[in-house]
């Protein structure tokens, strides 16, 4: 079909013929994009000729694809090779002179055009002009192929199958889109032959000697990096699911897929999941024996038994952290962390991950994840279990990231307590680091509640805070006379507010020293008095005696030495 | 080894509370209010532990 193009384009101009698009760039049209068709060149005969080439009869040039031209004389196809031969891929000759009036026909299938003008290519265009699609083209031939399998068929012969005369082409076919003809006779299907596995054909009459059968199938045109639609699907976000609004696309390499995420920073409510902070004990190992007791901050072990279990802040070696704690056995219990009920109330009804690091001394199969919620505020006398929360660990001598993903109960407001429970056998122990806590689906690279190093000490200090002057002398604070030769008060301020009026203190080597008269006794006793808030102790301090009523001034400090140390406890 | 001792203190508003003195040992000390260190006594066991 010759195509019109028009005869005053404009650039950018466009035009759609014979299932095939072409754009005017300002000096040439260019084939943009052209599905599959067939191509028809006619001749009448006009007696005698046997070399066909150039115009059709409506004006068509002929070219065709090698291999991939049906010639019909009167409508009758001819068998390539015998009744003419293509080699040109522009001209056909004919093994026999026509006679006049004589009809032929060539229908051919040229190669799909999905290349010209920068749509096609290997390489991606830097730019792009309206409507322009990019296909990347790199690697297979494209184009909607014709194999043609023809063989010459012994007498007798009902089933056709294997190699063609050529000796290379072997029969297949996608069942209903065969055509088989017989000495040039397109035969019916159902009627004449039966075809239905896609590597034979069986014929309903027998062949005789001289017989010719050809098969046409076309087969699946390749272009390479296509995709399914489901494939496509999945690597675009649909409009009926972008998730809610602010929400960040995350990889969840679990599933193999991305999930949309409200994490944000400071996403963790896990305080010190890193297991950094450790006021009580700077790295030393504690002793647990039927208590909950607290080794780094805000972690807590307990032991059900009074069995010498203890917990210590380590190298983070094994866990590939710069620290971790470590529980080792004999223990059974729990190490966990309680959350504050205001800092989670807002994970009530909503789903969350908690993850974290763990390496084991040796195969530990009886850990597991827990997490339970207060039945009043901050207070588990009574508690419930989340269940969901549990899962089995996966404990052993190579570092293991785990998480658990489970909806928190909305009715969980009073607080939450989270952590590994278990039990271990004597001198077996574990390390355990990156703990985290998010809202979501998924376990998020590890980050600081506190955002950093300060902010997560003054997270810790919200609850327990420790004074560690270092030096001899250190001061704590002013104290004064108390109408008593063997107590003085001193008020001692907090660097961080605290969650409550702290009542539990823990000090060593301090001493109550008067300007002018030296140190007061010996102290047997810190206590915190009922004036105390939030933001400042008020301490009585017992002496042996000594305290006088003078003007002098009265401090609390360190002794001489540098290890000590004044604590305040507002802990769950 | 801990040795607590409990030690009367006068409030500011004149009333006596009683502290228990935790000493552990090794010169450091814990101070709390004597009804606190009871509810240590005997230690939380609410929390679950696994298989349980």
């Amino acid at each position: 079909m010759a195509i019109s193009f028009p005869s005053s384009p404009v650039a950018g101009t466009s035009i759609y013929q014979g299932g095939r698009q072409w754009t005017y760039d300002g000096t040439t049209w260019n084939l943009v994009l052209g599905g599959a068709y067939e191509l028809y060149w006619t001749h009448t005969g006009t007696g005698g000729e046997t070399t066909l080439s150039g115009a059709s009869d409506n004006g068509t040039t002929l070219t065709y694809p090698l291999g991939g031209e049906n010639v019909y004389l009167n409508g009758v196809l001819l068998y390539r090779g015998q009744d003419y031969t293509a080699t040109t891929g522009s001209t056909i000759v004919l093994a026999n002179p026509l006679a006049l009036s004589d009809i032929v026909t060539v229908v051919s299938y040229p190669a799909v055009q999905m290349s010209s003008n920068n749509i096609a290519q290997t390489t991606e265009p830097t730019t792009y002009t309206p409507g322009m699609v990019w296909v990347n083209t790199a690697g297979n031939t494209q184009g909607l192929q014709l194999v043609r399998w023809k063989k010459t068929p012994n007498a007798g012969t009902t089933v056709l199958s294997g190699l063609a005369d050529d000796g290379t082409t072997t029969r297949a076919y996608t069942a209903g889109y065969e055509e088989v003809y017989v000495n040039g006779i397109l035969i019916v299907k159902g009627v004449d032959y039966t075809a239905t596995n896609g590597t034979s054909i069986t014929l309903t009459q027998a062949t005789v000697t001289g017989d010719t059968v050809e098969v046409f199938n076309t087969i699946t045109m390749g272009v390479t990096n296509t995709y399914t639609q489901s494939q496509s699907d999945a690597r675009y976000i649909p409009l009926s699911n972008l998730g809610s609004s602010g929400s960040t696309l995350m990889v969840n390499s679990n599933a193999s897929n991305v999930v949309w995420s409200s994490a944000t920073v400071s996403k963790n409510f896990i305080i010190n999941g890193l297991q950094e902070i450790d006021q009580r004990h700077s790295g030393a190992s504690t002793t647990v024996n039927n208590a909950l007791t607290y080794g780094v901050d805000r972690w807590f072990l307990y032991n059900s038994g009074a069995t010498n279990a203890t917990v210590q802040r380590v190298a983070g070696t094994n866990t590939g952290t710069q620290y971790a704690a470590r529980v080792t056995g004999t223990w059974g219990g729990n190490y966990g962390s309680r959350l504050e009920s205001n800092h989670i109330a807002p994970l009530a009804g909503k789903t969350v991950t908690f993850s974290g690091t763990i390496w084991g001394s040796t195969s530990i199969p009886t850990l597991s994840t827990y997490a339970i919620y207060a039945g009043s505020q901050d207070s588990y006398a009574t508690n419930t279990t989340i269940s969901a929360a549990s899962i089995a660990l996966t404990v052993g001598n190579t570092s293991t990231n785990f998480s658990v993903t489970f909806v928190v109960p909305s009715g969980a407001v009073n607080g939450m307590e989270i952590g590994i429970t278990g039990s271990l056998g004597s001198g077996v122990y574990f390390d355990v680091s990156n703990l985290q806590l998010e809202i979501g689906s998924v376990a998020t690279p590890f980050s600081r509640s506190g955002g950093t190093l300060q902010g997560e000490l003054n997270a810790c200090e919200r609850y327990y805070e420790r004074s560690t002057p270092g030096v001899a002398y250190g001061k704590y604070g002013q104290a004064y006379y108390n109408n008593s030769s063997s107590q003085v008060v001193c008020n001692v301020e907090f660097k961080t507010t605290k969650r409550v009026i702290p009542t539990s203190i823990d000090y060593a080597n301090l001493r109550i020293q008067q300007n002018g008269i030296g140190a007061l006794g010996t102290i047997s006793a810190v206590s915190i008095n009922i004036e105390s808030t939030t933001k400042l102790a008020d301490l009585t301090v017992t002496i042996g005696s000594g305290a006088t009523n003078t003007l002098n001034p009265i401090e609390l400090m360190n002794d001489n030495n540098t290890a000590g140390y004044l604590g305040f406890s507002a802990e769950l | 080894m801990e040795n607590v001792t409990f030690l009367d203190v006068t409030q500011m508003d004149g009333t006596t509370k009683t502290f228990a003195i935790i000493d552990r040992g090794n010169g450091e000390f814990t101070s709390m209010p004597k009804a606190d260190y009871e509810a240590t006594l005997p230690s939380e066991s609410s929390t679950p532990q696994a298989g349980k």
